[in-house]
């Protein structure tokens, strides 16, 4: 089986902080890892290849700092790694995004299955898997917490607020995943030994042949007109009494006062 | 079977601040750190005071004390340049009565000797000015101590090391040290149980409690050479917030229940909370019980109250637990200083074993990491071919 596998570079979650005077993010010091559900992406190849066999290719769109976690991935077990990076690509949104990896892709392979993370963690749009099945002009299956494969088709559990749905598809395939889909396994020495000393093939916006013209801040439609912090309006009480029973009259008589209870 | 260059035992402060020390010297050579536990820093290095000592209390020309004067100053510039949070709030040692003044004199002349900037003696009056609710007779001032982020300080450690190209690997627990020819085998067991090797030329013990058990896996006989860790628990207990504002500065007594006398520390941490601690009493060997016992309220708050007049007994309210790796002493003496011993003298040339690394192990991190690298330049160093 042949499987592609997107993943994103993103600020460790919980170093996230803004800078209140510009509103854009403080990279400085901040460490960058995989995009946490890209990780479960990578479960889901990793023991799809285990029960079928086959080839993971791991794909990311980033500046070429990103050789480091395609570098985390082939620690997991990752065959392949391809970086695409170009200044070209900088301020690119979900469009061009999904643009530049369904080049990529194309270039890449023919892939069985491609999977993604269902959102990364600091843009949370959910859109690039779905517009790069789009773009690649085959079906997709999003909020996948299983995937199965009979030899012919695949059968995709799909988490829904209503409940699950199981869908069959035949290949090839985009399967967004859910975290709680699996526990991404910890990277082997072995593997982490042979990531370090692989070479991450880089290719540029001229290596897959795009149009410059829909990458970038030029080929993105949207604007961010504003990132900010939002403003914490509600207030915290810290009950400090002698004793549990005041404590917890005074609570009482508190959310009973803001109508809560 | 896979070859590196180094393997680093144990991903807490020190086997960070070591890995990131050798890949930054050697970028060239390949550099794998083995962490039993699920990531970094989740042994001794998470439960500490979080304090940056000044060097004020170890004996002159020991270890502890140039280790800890020249590490100070690396973690002050590590943290300026990483965006490590810290606060230097500076220590103020106190004493009580005439028997205190004479070892507060004391640790003021081994502070000169050791070369601790702008330490300072304070009389009452001037204690007063600037921690008006502590109650001393006299003072030995600290500027240079603070108090640091420790998870952001270990998270900056292997950020770095990874950038400059070190392999941080965990859930992989070593259980067989072996030499064969001029190489260690290491070997290791990973999270689904299976069981490999891999081999080295420079390995580094800083397994932290169960340092020994690494140095006895290479042969070492832990008695003979006294390498025997006792685990020594130590309970910190939270004061209540609204009287955290009552003290400026990290508060610490001239003889501290961690250096076996009997007084308990002050530390204001980096969000303004008051915490005092820690104690000290031994463990068992195998012991991981971080469990703080509301009851031992009463002793630290007996042990306190002479110089904490404002605390009551209902303020204190049970925090953390930490162990510590202690060697053995004659009863009474004070800990034992850092062993760090590069293994040539019992044949094992390129390991080298850190045992008994405890506080201020922190504060010591980047120092000692230059330290061990100093020791495996000659290993590591000659135009061998990297592997």
């Amino acid at each position: 089986m042949n499987i592609c596998v997107c993943v994103k570079q993103v600020p460790d979650t919980l170093d996230i902080r803004l800078d209140p005077t510009t509103n854009t993010l403080i990279r400085q010091g901040v460490a960058s890892i995989i995009n946490p559900h890209d990780k479960h992406a990578l479960e889901a190849a990793l023991q799809l290849k285990e029960q079928y066999g086959g080839n993971i290719t791991v794909i990311s769109m980033g500046p070429l700092q990103a050789k480091e976690i395609l570098k985390d991935c082939l620690a997991m077990g990752a065959d392949k790694a391809i970086l695409v990076s170009d200044t070209a690509f900088v301020g690119s949104d979900t469009l061009a995004t999904s643009y530049t990896l369904a080049y990529a892709i194309k270039k890449a392979g023919n892939f069985d299955i491609i999977i993604c993370g269902s959102q990364s963690s600091d843009g949370d749009t959910a859109q690039v898997g779905p517009q790069l099945a789009e773009q690649l002009g085959i079906a997709q299956i999003t909020w996948a917490c299983s995937i199965k494969y009979d030899g012919a088709a695949f059968k995709v559990t799909r988490e829904t607020e209503m409940g699950f749905e199981v869908i069959e598809a035949k290949l090839p395939l985009l399967v967004s995943v859910l975290k709680n889909m699996n526990i991404p396994r910890y990277p082997s020495v072995s593997n982490t030994i042979k990531a370090h000393r692989a070479n991450i093939t880089v290719w540029t916006a001229d290596d897959i042949n795009i149009s410059c013209k829909k990458v970038g801040i030029k080929g993105s439609p949207t604007r961010v007109t504003r990132i900010f912090t939002p403003e914490r309006k509600g207030k915290n009480l810290i009950i400090q009494k002698e004793s549990a029973q005041e404590a917890v009259e005074l609570l009482l008589r508190k959310l009973t006062e803001e109508r809560i209870f | 079977m896979d070859r590196v260059d180094s393997i680093i035992i144990g991903g807490g402060v020190i086997g960070l601040a070591i890995a990131y020390e050798l890949s930054q010297r050697w970028p060239d050579k390949s550099i794998l750190l083995l962490e039993k536990e699920a990531t970094f820093g989740k042994g001794l290095s998470s439960r500490t005071s979080e304090v940056i000592h000044s060097g004020v209390y170890y004996p002159t020309d020991s270890l502890k004390a140039k280790l800890c004067v020249s590490g100070n100053r690396l973690l002050y510039e590590f943290c300026n340049k990483w965006k490590v949070p810290y606060n230097k709030i500076g220590k103020l040692i106190i004493a009580q009565d005439d028997k205190d003044i004479e070892t507060l004199e004391f640790l003021f002349r081994q502070a000169v000797a050791n070369e601790v900037p702008s330490t300072r003696l304070l009389n009452s009056d001037d204690i007063t000015k600037i921690e008006p609710n502590i109650k001393a007779q006299a003072a030995l001032c600290c500027p240079t101590s603070g108090i640091v982020d420790s998870h952001k300080l270990m998270a900056s450690l292997a950020q770095g090391a990874k950038q400059n190209g070190a392999m941080l690997v965990y859930k992989q627990e070593v259980f067989g040290i072996r030499m064969q020819s001029s190489e260690y085998i290491i070997d290791f067991i990973d999270e689904n149980g299976d069981k490999s090797s891999v081999a080295c030329r420079a390995l580094v013990n800083a397994a932290g409690l169960t340092a020994d058990r690494i140095a006895s896996m290479a042969g070492i006989n832990v008695d003979e050479a006294g390498y025997r860790i006792y685990r020594c628990k130590g309970e910190y207990f939270a004061i209540t917030n609204r009287k955290a504002a009552m003290v400026n500065n990290l508060i610490f007594p001239v003889s501290i229940r961690e250096l076996k006398g009997p007084g308990i520390p002050l530390i204001k941490d980096l969000k303004g909370r008051l915490r005092l601690g820690p104690d000290a009493h031994y463990a068992s060997s195998t012991s991981t019980d971080y469990s703080v016992q509301p009851g031992n309220a009463a002793y630290f708050y007996k042990t306190v109250s002479s110089y904490l007049t404002f605390l009551e007994l209902a303020d204190l309210q049970p925090d953390i637990a930490g162990l510590r790796p202690r060697l053995l002493v004659p009863c009474g003496s004070p800990p034992r200083d850092f062993i760090i011993c590069h293994e040539i003298e019992r044949n094992l040339p390129g390991f080298v074993n850190l045992i008994g690394i405890e506080s201020p192990g922190i504060t010591c991190c980047l120092s000692l990491a230059r330290y061990v690298s100093e020791m495996l330049e000659a290993i590591l160093l000659p135009k061998q071919e990297c592997f």
